[in-house]
């Protein structure tokens, strides 16, 4: 009785935990390539996201600071290319380098929000090479933001 | 002690505290602070407005989130530091077509911005929700910021309620 006073009185919030820090490969190693797709996946922990009674799953927002050089992607949508192995603050990411045929309705997003699947969401970013690798290359990391409802968490990929 | 029933008349006193306990010593979670590429003022074809989101949770010295405390903003260079609600965000168009339609119909948001804000009216205070938190966009009028020429390296949002204040920082330019 008295636990639950003290956890409906102080709720802690929905929290996720951002995908680790990507290392971009050096542009000679992506020449003819379009863009370089590299999954994102964000975890989710804690309580206090929905209002009682409300049983839909958390929703987690992505948001890209840099849209000319990044976009976002559904998982869903596999694109095609050549894998690649990316360093970073995990042991490996597998990337996809691709030509870029297909990117349905040459829509290309920059924000998305999305509900969390079995605490879980992965999703795409994608990084343009052309930009990337352009006469105006980025000067700074690039920095996709996710948030839940009560805070913000930064991924980023370091050119 | 151990093992004996509490009568409701000792009850009365231990729900008080709890709850006292939740509202005092109020202070916001720390924020992001986000280093960002400096606007290109020589280059303006590459110059696009920026977005970024606010999120502020407010909690007690338990660390609990505290509700509906009003939560004012004041933002530097205010002239061109806005901070506006989700349906002022302007996006280019909605996606359609067979790949999105299925993603859409299950009540995904997926939007490519302009960097730009549709409304003048924009809101300068919020109410804390039932976690002690608001949510907001910060827009960066980076093409107003060059067509102005003046100094410039830092957009801040300030968070202030009657009894704390916090700082929203993002730096252009510079690296953490």
């Amino acid at each position: 009785m008295v636990a639950g006073v003290v956890l409906a009185g102080c709720p802690t919030g929905f929290r996720v935990e951002p995908p680790p820090l990507v290392l971009l490969p050096a542009c000679s190693e992506m020449d003819g390539a379009a863009a370089l797709y590299i999954p994102g996946t964000v975890s989710g922990s804690g309580a206090g996201a929905r209002m009682a009674g409300d049983t839909s799953r958390p929703t987690v927002e992505w948001l890209v600071a840099n849209p000319r050089f990044v976009q976002l992607m559904p998982a869903s949508l596999v694109p095609e290319g050549e894998e690649v192995t990316l360093d970073g603050t995990a042991a490996t990411t597998t990337g996809i380098l691709s030509t870029d045929p297909n990117v349905p309705g040459n829509y290309l997003p920059t924000t998305a929000q999305l509900q969390l699947e079995a605490g879980e969401r992965t999703m795409w970013a994608r990084v343009d090479v052309r930009e990337l690798c352009g006469p105006n290359p980025p000067r700074s990391d690039l920095t996709v933001w996710i948030s839940t409802r009560v805070e913000t968490t930064t991924w980023s990929l370091t050119p | 002690m151990y093992g004996q029933r509490v009568s409701p008349r000792r009850i009365v006193p231990l729900f008080a505290l709890l709850l006292v306990g939740c509202t005092t010593g109020l202070e916001f979670e720390p924020m992001m602070e986000a280093w960002l590429d400096a606007p290109r003022c020589d280059e303006p074809d590459l110059v696009r407005n920026s977005l970024a989101p606010l999120r502020a949770r407010l909690v007690n010295a338990d660390r609990a989130g505290v509700r509906g405390e009003l939560v004012q903003f004041s933002t530097s260079p205010a002239e061109f530091v806005r901070v506006t609600t989700q349906d002022s965000v302007e996006a280019v168009n909605v996606p359609s077509g067979t790949e999105w339609d299925a993603l859409v119909d299950r009540g995904e948001i997926w939007a490519e911005l302009t960097g730009g804000l549709e409304r003048e009216d924009l809101p300068v205070e919020l109410i804390t929700d039932g976690d002690g938190a608001v949510q907001a966009w910060v827009g960066v009028d980076l093409v107003g910021i060059c067509d102005a020429g003046i100094a410039f390296d830092t957009a801040t949002v300030e968070l202030t309620t009657s009894n704390t204040a916090a700082m929203l920082r993002l730096n252009y330019g510079a690296t953490p």
